[in-house]
């Protein structure tokens, strides 16, 4: 009796440690049941909403065009980030395409976790805007390097696939149809047109990438940056206090919820017909001109971000960019999935789905321009539009001045001690990873 | 046959003998081993070795790309230690879990005693009741998001339609706090209510019925003999929702990512921040194990509690 039960409870140890090695040693099996010849599936990791949702319909021409399947996963903003680095660093090869926000490049592209386009036969196409070309390359063509990079060939990592730039968004049945050029222009017409909408100018507050995002068309474009030349961190000078005035000024126009805005809440306010203008990535404007879900359609402008008196245009370019993974087992196939794509004809058939090519042969396309009301303004926007610091410590430096920027907004810090405290503290983050050695 | 041959005999069959027996002994007394291996490898897995592995973790350096480039001693603790955002982080959580344990321990009493007498009705409401602990923390998030929002949010609409003035919920560093306060009130109230109304159901009746006769009222039946009979119940209740608090996460993740600034950046959420965004793996887990070596120091305080009440006479 007593070796019968001991034989079976052998029995199921085995059983057990067997299914918890084999759980353990999974790479082996995966890498078999996803080589590229047996399975012609790729994963792609999207983020959720209008960035992916005008391609996605497209999808199922690919899969009948090359018989590949493609498993299409979207998830929001900062998880799919998380999702991404963590394949990335982990080497899993969950995914065989990503989407990346562009400040994401220098991490992924500087840890050496994705494949440089050219090993995959790619050549670089002139069609695309110089800006976008530039923001998929690593190390950064223009601007100051990483220290451990200055010597390195840039190359290409991906391919720009939506063309987002912030755009001014306004009441042109109130302003009239010319968007104020400036920041004192657009304070003017917040006064002069006070009680026409509840809100004067909405921000987006929230804490950390929306805030940052939202004030570096301010700092842009009254001169101010994060960083000069050789990294010294210059985002308290007289240029960002400047523009920290102009946005603060705009900011008593908000609602008073503003510090927990996001794009969203901002959308819905102008959509709602409640603000008179606002900074929006443009993909909300097939929204706002979307009866059903507008009060304000065809009420709306599309304009490039006012500039200070000294400064020039500098909008955000906020491009999402198709690259492939080093530990991608269907790197070919991948390929051959992105420049799909972002092909002039598929970019064509997303922009009618309300997407935002980045190809200056859909940006100029008449037809597109005459049914999308905004194709010129973004046009316009990303042929002026700046990058942010193509650094990977970007999203730290980002969380932590959308810290102090979301503090102002919601009246417990002051502007100026606000830069100068995330001066302090990013300072302290470059010296830490060796920027001043 | 001689001496030495038949002496040699026994001695081997002797050998032999204490040999089986030691085996029977052996196989019976590791029989329970052999039980508990698949639990013991279970958790070897899942638990001990990520647990170790954390520890390790926690005295390595990160690069910027959050590669592990070499032992970094205790810094990666010095560092937390130094860090005026673990400090704020740290009170933001105690205060938190302070204050939401000490609601949710009264308010599930008080609706444990109202709903503890049995009746068709008192049934149905202890279902509702504790409809709110079954729901996802994440869910339940996003659905106050959306209430609290001080421009579309129906708590808004609803004071405002009163006559009071609108309140910015989740924009103002103190009604952010007190939000996701009253977030963790309202899903977790239900479990405190649970284990009392467990407690209070299996008291002896004996001391109420003696009471009722000496003619006591009902508030000194509910000070002198329901509460201390409850205590070790009670406490229990406690150190489960201490615990709880201490961790948590969700509400802060959905309602306000930490801000307005850090007003609600506790320290799960900051530590998670650290690893999954900024890749510092090592700055998060000594936050961790800092964090784990408050909440066990709490938990004991809290289980020596339990065992005096026990000593001196619980149920």
């Amino acid at each position: 009796m007593l070796r019968h039960v001991l034989k079976k409870a052998s029995v199921v140890s085995a059983i057990i440690g067997g299914v918890l090695i084999s759980g353990c040693s999974g790479g082996d099996g995966a890498e078999e049941t996803t080589s590229e010849e047996a399975s012609q599936s790729i994963s792609v990791a999207m983020p959720a909403g209008a960035e992916s949702s005008a391609l996605k319909p497209l999808i199922s021409e690919f899969e009948e065009e090359t018989g590949t399947t493609v498993e299409w996963n979207e998830f929001d903003y900062n998880t799919l980030y998380e999702r991404i680095l963590n394949d990335l660093q982990s080497q899993a090869g969950t995914y065989d395409v990503i989407f990346a926000d562009d400040p994401w490049m220098p991490m992924f592209a500087g840890g050496g976790y994705l494949t440089p386009l050219d090993q995959l036969g790619y050549e670089a196409d002139n069609d695309f805007i110089d800006n976008m070309k530039t923001i998929t390359h690593w190390p950064a063509p223009e601007g100051p390097r990483m220290p451990g990079f200055e010597e390195e060939e840039p190359r290409q990592y991906g391919i720009p696939q939506v063309g987002n730039v912030q755009l001014l968004f306004w009441r042109k049945d109130i302003m009239g149809d010319a968007p104020p050029e400036t920041w004192d222009e657009a304070l003017a017409a917040i006064d002069e047109y006070s009680g026409e909408t509840k809100y004067g100018f909405v921000p987006r507050g929230a804490r950390g990438n929306p805030v940052t995002t939202n004030f570096n068309a301010f700092l842009w474009s009254h001169g101010g940056d994060y960083f000069d030349n050789d990294w010294n961190v210059i985002v308290n000078n007289d240029n960002a206090q400047e523009a920290m005035d102009t946005y603060v000024k705009l900011a008593e126009s908000a609602p008073s919820g503003v510090a927990n805005y996001g794009a969203d809440e901002v959308g819905r306010a102008m959509a709602a017909g409640d603000a008179l203008m606002a900074v929006i990535w443009p993909v909300w404007a097939e929204t706002m001109e979307n009866e059903e879900e507008s009060e304000v359609a065809g009420n709306i402008g599309y304009g490039l971000v006012p500039k200070s008196k000294q400064g020039d245009y500098a909008p955000q370019i906020g491009n999402w960019i198709f690259a492939i993974p080093q530990a991608s087992q269907n790197k070919q196939t991948a390929m051959t999935f992105i420049e799909w794509a972002s092909s002039e004809d598929i970019q064509t058939e997303m922009t009618k789905n309300g997407g935002l090519p980045t190809r200056e042969s859909v940006l100029t396309n008449e037809q597109l321009i005459e049914d999308m009301p905004y194709l010129e303004a973004v046009h316009e926007g990303l042929e002026n539009a700046q990058f942010r610091p193509r650094t990977p410590s970007y999203t730290q430096i980002e969380e932590l001045t959308g810290t102090y920027l979301n503090e102002v907004l919601s009246g417990s810090r002051s502007g100026e001690e606000a830069l100068n405290e995330a001066a302090n503290e990013i300072e302290a983050l470059m010296k830490s990873e060796g920027y001043y050695d | 046959m001689s001496k030495e041959s038949l002496a040699d005999t026994s001695t081997s069959s002797s050998v032999q003998l204490r040999n089986n027996k030691n085996k029977r002994f052996f196989k019976k007394n590791l029989l329970p081993y052999w039980l508990l291996l698949p639990t013991i490898s279970i958790l070897a897995v899942l638990t001990i070795f990520p647990l170790a592995y954390s520890i390790y973790v926690s005295f390595q350096r990160f690069n910027t790309f959050g590669e592990a480039v070499g032992f970094h001693g205790v810094n990666n603790y010095a560092d937390v230690i130094s860090s005026i955002t673990f400090w704020n982080s740290l009170g933001i959580t105690l205060l938190y879990t302070a204050g939401v344990v000490a609601v949710e321990m009264v308010l599930g009493l008080a609706l444990a005693l109202m709903v503890s007498k049995e009746n068709k009705v008192m049934s149905y409401l202890r279902w509702i009741l504790i409809i709110p602990m079954m729901l996802s923390p994440l869910v339940v998030g996003i659905v106050f998001r959306l209430m609290l929002n001080a421009d579309f949010g129906i708590v808004n609409y609803m004071l405002t339609s009163i006559g009071l003035p609108a309140v910015d919920f989740l924009g103002n560093s103190l009604t952010a706090f007190l939000s996701i306060m009253l977030v963790d009130v309202w899903q977790w109230t239900p479990m405190c209510f649970l284990i009392a109304l467990a407690g209070l159901q299996s008291l002896p009746q004996d001391p109420y019925e003696a009471a009722r006769l000496d003619g006591a009222s009902k508030w000194q039946i509910l000070r002198d003999i329901t509460i201390p009979l409850l205590k070790p119940v009670l406490i229990v209740a406690l150190v489960i929702r201490t615990m709880d608090a201490l961790r948590m996460f969700d509400q802060v993740f959905v309602l306000t990512q930490g801000g307005p600034g850090r007003a609600t950046e506790v320290i799960s959420f900051l530590m998670y921040r650290a690893a999954m965004r900024f890749s510092d793996f090592g700055f998060a887990t000594a936050g961790l194990f800092m964090v784990l070596v408050v909440t066990i120091l709490l938990s004991l305080i809290m289980i020596k509690l339990l065992n005096r009440t026990e000593k001196t006479g619980g149920y």
